[in-house]
């Protein structure tokens, strides 16, 4: 499969050189190009401002033809991200049916930082979470920019 | 120098494509290409239309490429002062009426004849504006029908030779690749390259995610009739179109129809743990040759539990091992009035059997339950035409059987018209006992003891 490899090259000096607003991309290992870190800047107008969130890509071996795999290394609080020690994100472009070989990573991180300005509620991991936003919008932007602060990368 | 000789110069330098004859440097040969940007309306005229020429239907089909004109101008000495061009046109297969090519020809006559300096010159400019006027046709070219496969055929052979000349950027593997490398799916119209989409089909059908042979790009659907989105599967002959293997294919065509017969409801596997077969159905006829499967139709294959000939019956024979089972009980065909199933199921089919019993009789022939509505008590069977009596269920000769109804000292003698309600049910020597499960009047014990449980309980 030598073909997509080529792809994951080009992907990766695509987005490290022309990454979207407020992102940074580099690789984890220089020697492995499978394995990306992505640093988001919280969106202004988001309680997740001035936050930075480290994010990690594992490109699989059938990379494109299965999805990336994306992970909060950066503790947030956020209901479409598991608040556990894996940081699993919920993306519908990332779920096996929606994922097709000619979707980028670099939509992926658009996606990410389109979450930290409009959450999914409607599809959480973190219920409790989702139900706050809905119903107690206060308290959850209080919460969101403590662990903002408290957890920058 | 020779008039023509500087005239032929000056054209050659305009259009490269004018070649000059190896024997004769003054004949002369030029190729038109039609190639337009409206398309030209052909009409092709049916060829089972024999009523009089008034009644022709005609076939239009709207074209941009034909087969290109073949010009041969001949300058023969003497030109231009005293002898005229001479021109003869044509195409292969002949599709532009032959007046149609009489008039270009007379063309060049006519132009020599008004003393135009430049006629070479005048001639080729205007033969090549004739393709982007249609010829001067305004309503359609009529040709007929014969040639009609052959002008559709060379029109996708040019296109097919510009996609495989063009470059195209895959969006998989990010690479620019010539389009002969490349595949353009028939649905959406979206190009990937080859390698890639035998990769990522390959991929798919060998970990058994057929469901996933789709385009690749992202949001690629349409909408299904329910106004719901639908990726649309790739049809097998397209696979082996883009040059995927056959085993992968015929692979991939029998693990859809298989997920499709799983999946559905009024479809029943074969109980027989060796046989992976299911029972048969009119849905989901034996699979064809891959090559000819062009449509994989998205709508049917699910949800289609009501109106189907399966729920009617308890009857199934499976598609592959032929097996003639019971789709209830999964055992070995026991006929239609044999008991099977849960308790309620069994219960609903003694209600019916009971009501059947009761309010019909059988036909002594085909053995159908026919209820009289109104009438004499000789019957003819809807079913078999078999004529019958209806109080005892006898065979009677069709051209006389009224004799059953009239000896003396018979069991039905002067019943002819005793109405079904007075037929006293004791009488009725009723008929063919029904196929019966062996096990028939323990089950129904069991449902009545059941029965009675449950109103002790309440």
């Amino acid at each position: 499969m030598a073909a997509p490899n080529k792809r994951v090259l080009k992907e990766f000096s695509d987005c490290s050189t022309n990454p979207p607003p407020g992102c940074k991309v580099s690789l984890v290992d220089e020697a492995n190009f499978k394995e990306w870190n992505v640093l988001i800047d919280g969106p202004a107008n988001s309680p997740y401002a001035g936050g930075r969130f480290k994010v990690n890509f594992v490109l699989p071996d059938d990379y494109p033809f299965k999805p990336p795999v994306v992970t909060f290394k950066t503790k947030i609080y956020h209901c479409n991200v598991t608040n556990d020690a894996t940081g699993s994100v919920c993306i519908a472009m990332l779920k096996p049916d929606a994922w097709k070989p000619a979707s980028m990573c670099k939509q992926v991180i658009e996606a990410i930082r389109g979450l930290l300005i409009v959450p999914n509620v409607d599809d959480p991991l973190e219920l409790e979470i989702a139900t706050q936003y809905k119903e107690n919008r206060v308290e959850f932007d209080k919460k969101a920019k403590e662990w903002t602060k408290k957890y920058r990368a | 120098m020779d008039e023509r000789d500087a005239e032929i110069e000056v054209c050659q330098a305009i259009w490269p494509e004018l070649t000059q004859g190896q024997e004769d440097p003054y004949l002369l040969n030029l190729v038109v290409d039609v190639e337009l940007n409206d398309p030209l309306e052909l009409l092709f005229k049916e060829p089972e239309t024999v009523h009089g020429e008034g009644n022709v239907n005609y076939v239009s089909e709207k074209v941009k490429y034909l087969p290109p004109l073949q010009v041969a101008i001949a300058l023969p000495s003497g030109y231009p002062e005293t002898a005229p061009p001479q021109v003869s046109i044509s195409t292969t297969p002949s599709w532009l009426p032959r007046e149609k090519l009489q008039e270009l020809e007379d063309l060049a006559f006519s132009l020599w004849k008004t003393g135009t300096s430049d006629i070479l010159y005048c001639y080729i400019e205007r033969i090549f504006e004739q393709p982007q006027d249609h010829f001067g046709y305004t309503s359609g070219i009529k040709i007929g029908s014969e040639l009609r496969l052959s002008l559709l055929e060379f029109q996708a052979s040019v296109i097919k030779a510009a996609f495989d000349a063009s470059t195209i950027a895959c969006t998989v593997c990010l690479e620019r690749k010539s389009g002969a490398e490349c595949y353009k799916l028939a649905r959406c119209g979206h190009v990937f390259c080859k390698g890639c989409l035998h990769d990522f089909y390959t991929a798919m059908i060998q970990e058994g995610s057929v469901q996933s042979v789709t385009c690749p790009s992202p949001d690629c659907h349409i909408l299904s009739a329910s106004g719901g989105k639908v990726q649309p599967s790739i049809p097998p002959a397209e696979l082996l179109d883009m040059g995927m293997e056959p085993e992968t294919v015929q692979r991939y065509a029998y693990m859809k129809r298989k997920k499709a017969i799983d999946s559905d409801r009024s479809i029943v596997r074969c109980p027989r743990t060796w046989c992976d077969g299911s029972s048969r159905s009119k849905k989901y006829p034996p699979m064809k040759d891959i090559a000819e499967m062009r449509e994989l139709d998205e709508t049917t294959t699910t949800e289609s539990t009501s109106s189907d000939e399966a729920l009617n019956s308890k009857i199934a024979i499976c598609d592959k091992c032929e097996l003639t089972f019971c789709r209830r009980c999964k055992k070995t065909w026991h006929g239609d009035f044999a008991f099977c199933g849960t308790s309620e199921e069994a219960a609903a089919d003694l209600a019916s059997m009971e009501f059947i019993q009761q309010h019909s009789c059988e036909c002594p022939s085909c053995g159908s339950a026919i209820t009289k509505s109104s009438g004499c008590n000789h019957m003819v069977c809807f079913n078999c035409r078999t004529h019958f009596c209806y109080i005892c269920g006898t065979w009677l000769e069709p051209g006389n059987p009224y004799p059953h109804f009239n000896t003396l000292g018979t069991q039905c003698y002067q019943q002819l018209w005793v109405e079904e309600d007075l037929i006293e049910r004791k009488t009725l020597v009723r008929r063919r006992v029904p196929d019966r499960a062996p096990n028939f009047d323990a089950q129904v014990n069991a449902i009545l003891m059941e029965q009675l449980r449950l109103e002790d309980e309440q």
